[in-house]
């Protein structure tokens, strides 16, 4: 065993062993594109450290929990004219992403709804929820339809339409909204890339999904249905929680602390399977990019052709394997820092504690996608300029922006490694302050309280250096 | 293999932190925590409210000269006679 005294100089000579050998680092790809002043690796150390200093200040100066209300300051009202507007213009979207999808260019880059699904919904809109609280409620085709629907049948049929047929079941929680997540996880990460990418294949799925989302909100209920098995609805709900921004169902709109709407966030079947869903397929995304996993996916991928698979199902089973494996790796880590948790005192069950701490997820979540996708939004985003001119990619411009172009040069590599590095470790920060502040609020032992708080260090230290490995191994 | 050993190096060298502190945690040690919980703990004084010092203050250095209705209740003050003298 290493004397704990001797474990700084340890870890010190090992790190300076690392600076004499650099070899491995500069196989980094981003190192060529970046030319970064120092070793990759050298930031998951620093980010390491600056979680610790993070850890300490906490502990010493935040001495009472903070987070567990959201101390709201009333803005101003909205007018009921702008949920409307809001209504209708999402609906319009949706008919102009399934419309160019099935009747536009079956070219990618061409028509709106490959850009539209993968960057402004998939990616935009994440961050989107951040910055203005839960925009997609107002926004969502699927909700407004139906609230659509049920008015206008209240007022046909009052009886028939005064409540759902059928009651939510309390035991199914948030787990359809898991599945539509992997399903779309699946959908981007690991079916046939000529497929995916198709705009008819993904009109058609997202008319599916529409129609779905429909009958379930036939069924149970708009609101109840919306709040636990839209997928999207819930993700974008969940990263809302981490805005200042908040609208009661009033149309009152408040500021509040940042983070604040999280620790009330309603804990339900299948609510840390989604926050580990969105953690672990954005790191499969970022795995399948790098060395590890294209030196590896063959052998896999040859471990299903000898089961008797043809070519494409062998790929997708060995990319599904992966993904599955990788959200069950964020789940593992997760549990396994709870289990050191409940290690300092067993007051509290296993269940309890990962449920008490479950929020403290949601802005790695959050940093998670942001770092992985960043570039993604930076630069993709912009063929909306020209997509908006002409949707469908057959030659129109309706307004006169169709000869725009992507400009590459508008971030460098080096400004979006960095941007990557920030989000990771202001994301994880984050979760250490609201664990922090719940581990307050739970124990009434100032010592139990701190030490709970080393193991969740431990997971956002695991958390942080896994996810700027991943970011600087993509394309190895 | 090479590209592999490289990345798998590379992988170690960033998750060695993490790992480091989940040995040092596996081994129920909890470096800093009496530092944490003492720094955590709360203080007594403040700046706004200090503590009475258990030493009493040294007396001042001045005094104010008895005067006034005070100076002839004290001239006309008499020692009370003994307890067990008023008694009998």
């Amino acid at each position: 065993m290493l004397p704990t005294r001797r474990m700084p100089s340890a870890l010190g000579g090992l790190g300076i062993a690392a600076l004499l050998f650099p070899a491995s680092a500069s196989a980094h790809g981003i190192v060529g594109k970046a030319d970064l002043p120092i070793p990759v690796w050298l930031f998951s150390w620093t980010a390491a450290i600056v979680l610790v200093v993070s850890f300490v200040a906490l502990s010493t100066l935040w001495r009472t929990p903070q987070l567990q209300g959201e101390h709201r300051r009333r803005l101003f009202v909205m007018p009921a004219i702008a949920a409307r507007l809001a209504s209708f213009f999402g609906m319009g979207m949706f008919v102009l992403v399934v419309y160019a999808g099935f009747a536009g260019a079956q070219v990618p880059n061409a028509n709106l709804a490959v850009t539209f699904i993968y960057v402004v919904f998939w990616v935009g809109m994440p961050v989107a929820s951040v910055l203005f609280g839960d925009i997609f409620k107002a926004l969502s085709p699927w909700r407004s339809c139906a609230r659509l629907i049920r008015w206008a049948g209240r007022r046909v049929l009052p009886r028939a339409f005064a409540r759902a047929p059928l009651r939510y079941p309390g035991w199914l929680g948030v787990w359809p909204a898991v599945a539509a997540l992997v399903g779309f996880a699946w959908l981007e990460l690991v079916y046939v890339p000529a497929d995916r990418d198709h705009p008819s294949t993904l009109a058609a799925l997202s008319l599916a999904y529409f129609l779905a989302m429909l009958a379930g909100m036939a069924l149970f209920g708009v609101e109840e249905w919306d709040e636990r098995a839209d997928g999207f609805g819930v993700y974008f709900n969940l990263l809302s929680r981490i805005s200042v921004l908040c609208e009661d169902a009033c149309g009152v709109v408040y500021r509040r602390r940042l983070s604040s709407g999280l620790p009330g966030m309603p804990v339900r079947a299948g609510t840390i399977a989604l926050v580990c869903t969105i953690i672990g397929t954005t790191t499969f995304d970022g795995l399948s990019n790098g060395g590890v996993w294209r030196t590896n996916e063959p052998h896999l991928q040859s471990l299903f052709a000898d089961l008797g698979f043809s070519l494409t199902p062998a790929i997708e089973l060995a990319y599904s394997l992966g993904l599955v494996l990788c959200v069950a790796l964020i789940a593992g880590v997760y549990r396994l820092g709870i289990v050191g948790v409940r290690s300092v005192n067993r007051r509290y069950g296993s269940t309890q504690l990962s449920h008490s701490f479950a929020h403290t997820l949601v802005p790695i979540g959050f940093a998670y996608v942001l770092a992985h996708y960043f570039s993604l939004l930076i630069w993709q985003g912009q063929a909306i300029g020209y997509l908006a001119s002409d949707p469908l990619g057959n030659g129109a411009n309706i307004f006169g922006t169709s000869a725009y172009q992507i400009d590459y040069k508008i971030i460098s590599y080096a400004a979006i490694w960095y941007v990557q590095v920030a989000a990771l470790v202001a994301g994880h920060v984050g979760g250490l302050a609201l664990a922090h502040d719940r581990a307050l609020a739970t124990y009434s032992n100032a010592q139990e309280a701190i030490r709970s708080q080393y193991w969740m260090l431990a997971v956002m230290v695991a958390f942080t250096s896994f996810g700027l490995w991943l970011l600087s191994a993509v394309g190895t | 293999m090479g590209v592999e050993f490289s990345a798998v190096l590379s992988g170690i060298l960033f998750l060695l932190p993490a790992l480091a502190l989940a040995v040092v945690l596996l081994l129920r040690r909890y470096p800093g925590e009496r530092t944490l919980a003492r720094l955590a703990a709360p203080r007594r004084s403040s700046r706004w409210a200090r503590p009475r010092a258990s030493v009493p203050r040294a007396a001042r250095s001045f005094s104010v000269a008895v005067h006034g209705g005070l100076l002839i209740a004290r001239s006309l003050a008499v020692r009370p006679p003994p307890a067990a003298l008023a008694a009998s």
